[in-house]
């Protein structure tokens, strides 16, 4: 199991202006501001670009796109999109990943 | 559904080669299943806390981009982004864990010190420092945050097929050839016993015609 690769690739930021200001103002280049409606087509065109190898994206915007998209990105092996929480400061990441483990080992783990 | 064969020796030595092969793989399947666990574990306790960490964090990076967002107008706050923008590069390394792909992800994010950063601290307040500050801790858990995460759902996933295939190998696969073996072992037997009787018969007809002559 020795095969190492070494990828270089970009931060991506991807969401609505209140989203990626922040990001900005920490100095991050790559940020995509986007309007309601055309987040999917951005995102397709940023994996597509294989310039980046973080996409962080808003997670509301994640959860309304198209089931065939969020499937793709499940199966995408590079770059890696994770979805970061809205204003409210809540997530619901961790609980799709509690279902995946639930589903997999047959108990839920992290459920204390 | 049992596959319906021939019931032959070619055909009983073949479905025995197969059911070796079929332990065989379920071995180590069971094996590999094993060592993803493992892993999963490993890298569960890291992450564990990550996720509620970053969304707090990013509660109160939000709260701050609001406070310097009345301090300072939305035009301003595009330029010192501009001004302190750099190039944040990330390797990839990808580890390979029983076939997985896991990306080790390293990054040279650093805080800078004033200087070099690219506005001048004279025009700003301290509500945009603290603002840009949030957000760099948030870019760094946020990093750490993904990869751990890929590699929980990529070994999950694995873990959840090779769960699969041990299954279908210990409960349907060796049963299912079993079966077959034995059936066909059965006919045999029976072919032979069949054989061996009419010979019998033959022998005591032919004895009888002897003894008549």
């Amino acid at each position: 199991m020795g095969d190492k690769k070494m990828v270089i690739g970009k931060i991506a930021v991807l969401g609505e202006r209140h989203f990626t200001m922040g990001f900005m103002l920490a100095g991050v280049q790559n940020v995509f501001t986007v309007v309601e409606g055309n987040s999917e087509q951005k995102l397709i065109e940023l994996i597509d670009s294989k310039q980046y190898s973080i996409i962080y994206i808003n997670e509301r915007l994640s959860e309304q796109m198209d089931w065939k998209l969020k499937k793709r990105i499940s199966n995408l092996a590079y770059p890696v999109i994770v979805p970061l929480p809205d204003i409210k400061g809540e997530s619901n990441e961790a609980a799709n990943i509690k279902v995946l483990i639930k589903r997999a080992l047959g108990f839920d783990i992290i459920a204390k | 559904m049992t596959e319906q064969s021939n019931p032959t020796r070619m055909e009983l030595l073949k479905i025995k080669e197969r059911i070796t092969l079929a332990t065989k793989g379920h071995k180590l399947l069971k094996q590999k299943r094993d060592a993803l666990i493992l892993e999963f574990f490993k890298i569960l306790k890291k992450s564990k806390d990550i996720r509620s960490k970053l969304n707090v964090k990013m509660k109160n990076a939000y709260s701050a981009l609001a406070v310097a967002n009345a301090y300072h107008s939305a035009f301003e706050l595009e330029a010192i982004s501009l001004a302190n923008a750099r190039i944040m590069d990330v390797d990839v390394q990808v580890k390979n864990v029983m076939g997985v792909k896991i990306p080790h992800l390293i990054s040279d994010i650093e805080t800078r010190p004033y200087p070099s950063k690219g506005y001048s601290i004279s025009g700003t307040t301290s509500m945009l420092e603290q603002c840009i500050e949030e957000y760099e801790q948030v870019l760094d858990m946020a990093l750490q945050l993904a990869e751990t995460e890929i590699a929980i759902k990529r070994l999950i996933s694995e873990i959840e097929k090779t769960k699969r295939r041990v299954n279908s190998l210990e409960f349907i696969m060796i049963p299912r050839l079993d079966e077959q073996k034995k059936m066909i072992a059965f006919k045999l037997d029976e072919l032979e016993r069949d054989g061996f009787i009419s010979l019998k018969v033959i022998k005591r007809k032919l004895e009888r015609e002897r003894g008549l002559l």
